[in-house]
């Protein structure tokens, strides 16, 4: 513990020290970049990816600068995305990107949604089998960092891989993962989400045991041609099941299949949530349940 | 054959738990009278109030270096003693339940007496896959990890072949947040990077290792923390340093949606202001009066009306140098010029126009910042004391004394984040400045690439040049006061350009076929805010603003264009 505090530490006087005041020279990446506004960073799982264990891990660590906030890969209605651009050896690839949960800012009826300080992605990279020495990953992170004003920016880094599975590297990752674990989005099970069209909106039901435990919810979407923007709405809980019912709007495009974050509501500090992706029941088949039919939530 | 490092380590741990296993040396009851070092004690058990098999508890301070560590003993009482005052942390520990963190405000050596209540840890809601981690794969969570089995009767079990007498480990799949202490062991021991673990013998190469989460079920509500003097000075700080924290939060998000600089309008600042001072007036203690006057500042910078006996109080208890001025929140809003304003809001103006321009008021701020930066170190402290005060200084026109700061700012935190923009909007040589020319601009009109707006195309009317982006919700913010003031001056020539720094026009088309529909005149530039058009004017970021003259004279920048100072300032111009 008072190691992973000193990283922190060490990390705060890192980004006031070495945050270029003029324009960078180019150099080679390295697994840390910053501005004043954020600060980047690389760490590897230090494990050598082998046949029977062809995948590992990389966490991408964004430091936001107090008060500054930047947007999730769907930013709302309005918002510069978080982009990440990975540049692979040949035969890797991103198998799978987890996202911390954002939250919803509202300004004058625009809903964004935002992520602040310290902001975790953490991604999951499938090596060839078997893999061929040590590999060399890029990033390109772009991004836009708001306050009173907003910027948009570009990072890049590097990261050698594997990285040396010695015992500071793996209590540095071990430490790194925990600090991320809170602030991600747990993928759910396709046997715990259910999703239907219901004419003007789409029902999401949750299994009890698995989604935020809150009255309000808030979904959001990761395709804005689905829906535009998250919205804070009431949890309708039945049968073990919590449902929510999704207005859409007018002339939304039929969609096959919903993907997004669910987060709790309305209260203190920044809520787990829990990443879904569910095909949409449609049709006139399909037996919307009578939790998530049209009609007052009660939330209770 | 285990190896002689594995074997040196398994030794440590069976060394190292039945020392740690005894209680801690209790010290004296903290004596009558004030303490030479503060002492904090009390008890940390299970939610049920039972004692914990181990539970410690962790004292650090705000630069993150541990300050005292101990062991509650086999009641669960715990002793820490040590000789630091002002903001710390306590963090509570204990096997099989989830931490608690408690933020802590000594302003003086203290007797701390609290009992704490640890609640259990949430599991993961489906327990899919657990592992074991440990010495014998350096406690790595990748597929090194051993897996356990689900029994029929809802435990999990496995084997390990280890070449060690022991096995020290942890389980993975159990919690979303980390590993966990396995649930059967010969002994538990607490490492101060991994938390607590557990250690199991070896019998014939091999560890058996069981898990049963039924024993780790109970409450897994919130840690209740209760103070045995509930109404004492650390009880009563603890309380402060919470509503602080909250109303930051509050403020933060208020200040990015409303048109104005009052964060949440219609909120009753008025009213929280009169309960502070309220309790401000019965507080007998320094130090919680101290953090209750930081607050109250708090709520002035909020647009609380505070009384200036209350600034005189603050300027009188806690001096520029003072530490409860460092306090993250206090810093980060410079309260610790607030009692100086609110002196002066009470005594020498009313309206904000007058108490600007008062001179006496300036000398005053600019003593109280003089002092800060003198005795404080603290870096956000510092930034926010010299951004505040160059901004003061250059509303009122004192451009020398303002670039002095700025220049301050420059040199003393060239890469504080906020030094940047005050560098672009205020540093002596930037592109857009009060009083020059418009430097030359040349922006294709949307959706019309064969139409171009100059300064000459522009000339003989008022114009505000509204740099912007669909993508930037602090230009969203500006909306309404940008319609109202076009609507209320287009009739006196009045007329804006707003120029997009978007990725593609149409993006600006669907965002005025919404809720804002701003009918004025519109450009276009190519590249966003890399763009060579921009690069001449500066205009890295957004929202930026000019006010241009018929002339082609800059009549205002930024700040003077935002908000409600637009209106102030097109008042000003076009009366």
């Amino acid at each position: 513990m008072r190691r992973a505090r000193r990283v922190v530490a060490a990390l705060v006087l890192v980004i006031a020290a070495a945050a270029p005041a003029r324009p960078a020279r180019a150099q080679a990446p390295s697994h840390t970049a910053g501005t004043p506004e954020l600060r980047a960073e690389l760490l590897a799982e230090p494990t050598t990816p082998s046949a029977a264990a062809p995948a590992t891990r990389v966490l991408l660590r964004l430091h936001v600068a107090p008060g500054w906030h930047v947007y999730w890969h769907q930013p709302g209605e309005t918002g510069l995305p978080t982009v990440v651009e990975w540049e692979l050896p040949v035969g890797w690839r991103v198998q799978d990107t987890r996202w911390p949960v954002p939250a919803r800012l509202a300004v004058e009826g625009v809903v964004a949604h935002v992520l602040r300080d310290e902001v975790p992605l953490l991604v999951s990279l499938r090596a060839p089998s078997p893999a061929r020495g040590p590999a060399l990953v890029r990033a390109t992170v772009r991004y836009g960092v708001c306050r009173e004003v907003c910027i948009p920016q570009r990072l890049q880094l590097a990261l050698r891989l594997p990285a040396a599975p010695t015992a500071s590297a793996a209590a540095e990752w071990r430490a790194a993962l925990a600090a991320a674990a809170p602030r991600l989005a747990a993928p759910l099970a396709s046997a715990d989400v259910r999703a239907f069209r219901d004419s003007d909106a789409l029902c999401v039901g949750v299994r009890d045991t698995r989604g935020p435990r809150s009255d309000s919810l808030v979904f959001f979407p990761a395709d804005a041609i689905v829906l535009p923007a998250a919205a804070v709405l009431p949890a309708r809980r039945r049968g073990g099941w919590t449902w929510l019912r999704l207005p859409l709007p007018a002339g939304a495009a039929p969609a096959a299949r919903l993907r997004g974050t669910l987060a709790g509501g309305a209260g203190g500090g920044a809520p787990a949530g829990v990443e879904l992706d569910v095909p949409v029941a449609a049709g006139v088949a399909v037996a919307v349940p009578d939790a998530c039919r049209s009609g007052p939530h009660t939330g209770a | 054959m285990c190896s002689p490092v594995l074997r040196l380590g398994w030794l440590l741990v069976l060394t190292a738990v039945p020392l740690a296993a005894q209680p801690p040396a209790r010290a004296a009851h903290p004596a009558a009278g004030a303490p030479a070092i503060s002492v904090i004690h009390g008890t940390v058990t299970g939610r049920d109030g039972r004692p914990l098999p181990l539970a410690h508890v962790e004292l650090w301070g705000t630069d993150h270096q541990t300050v005292s560590t101990t062991r509650a003993d086999s009641a669960g009482a715990f002793v820490l003693a040590h000789d630091r005052t002002g903001p710390l942390w306590l963090e509570f520990r204990g096997l099989h339940h989830a931490r608690h963190r408690l933020p802590l405000y000594l302003s003086a050596p203290s007797a701390v007496a609290l009992d704490v209540r640890l609640a259990r840890p949430a599991l993961l809601d489906t327990l899919r896959a657990v592992r074991v981690t440990g010495d014998f794969n350096r406690f790595a969570r990748d597929s090194t990890a051993v897996p356990l089995a689900r029994q029929p009767d809802g435990s999990w079990a496995g084997e390990i072949a280890v070449g060690a007498p022991g096995l020290v480990y942890q389980l993975l799949g159990v919690l979303r947040s980390g590993p966990i202490a396995g649930t059967h062991a010969e002994r538990f021991a607490y490492h101060e990077e991994r938390g607590y673990v557990a250690a199991v013998r070896v019998h014939d190469g091999k560890a058996r290792i069981v898990f049963d989460p039924r024993r780790l079920a109970g409450d897994t509500g919130r840690a209740e923390v209760r103070f045995r003097d509930s109404t004492g000075r650390v009880a009563r700080s603890a309380a402060v340093l919470a509503a602080i924290a909250k109303r930051t939060t509050r403020m933060r998000e208020g200040f990015q949606g409303p048109a104005s600089d009052t964060p949440i309008p219609g909120h009753p600042w008025d009213a929280e202001a009169k309960a502070l001072q309220q309790r401000i007036d019965a507080e007998r203690d320094d130090g919680v009066r101290r953090l209750l006057l930081v607050e109250l500042m708090q709520v002035a910078r909020a647009g609380g009306r505070v009384g200036a006996r209350y600034g005189e109080q603050a300027q009188r208890e806690l001096p520029p140098g003072a530490p409860e001025w460092t306090l993250m929140d206090a810093a980060r809003l410079a309260l610790v010029l607030r009692p100086t304003f609110v002196v002066a809001r009470a005594t020498d103006a009313a309206d904000p126009p007058r108490f600007r321009t008062s001179a006496a008021l300036r000398e005053r701020v600019r003593a109280a910042a003089d002092a800060a930066l003198a005795a404080q170190r603290d870096e956000e402290l510092r930034v926010s004391v010299l951004g505040h005060l160059a901004i003061m200084l250059i509303d009122a026109g004192e451009r020398v004394p303002a670039d002095v700061y700025l220049a301050r700012l420059g040199a003393e935190h060239p890469d504080h984040p906020d030094t940047r923009i005050m560098q672009a909007m205020y540093s002596p040589g930037r592109a857009l400045q009060v009083g020059k020319p418009m430097p030359a601009f040349r922006f294709a009109a949307l959706g019309d690439s064969a139409r171009v707006f100059t300064p000459e195309t522009l000339k003989g009317q008022t114009y505000l040049l509204d740099f912007w982006a669909t993508w930037c919700a602090p230009c969203i913010a500006e909306m309404p006061v940008l319609h109202a003031a076009h609507a209320k001056y287009r009739a006196k020539g009045f007329e804006i350009l707003s120029v997009s720094a978007d990725e593609a026009p149409d993006e600006v088309r669907r965002f005025r076929a919404g809720r804002w529909a701003m009918p004025w005149q519109h450009a276009f530039v190519s590249g966003g805010l890399r763009s060579p058009e921009l690069r001449p004017l500066e205009v890295s970021f957004v929202p930026r603003a000019v006010l241009v003259d018929g002339t082609g004279t800059i009549l205002a920048v930024d700040d003077d264009l935002r908000r409600e100072k637009l209106e102030q300032t097109l008042a000003k111009v076009l009366p």
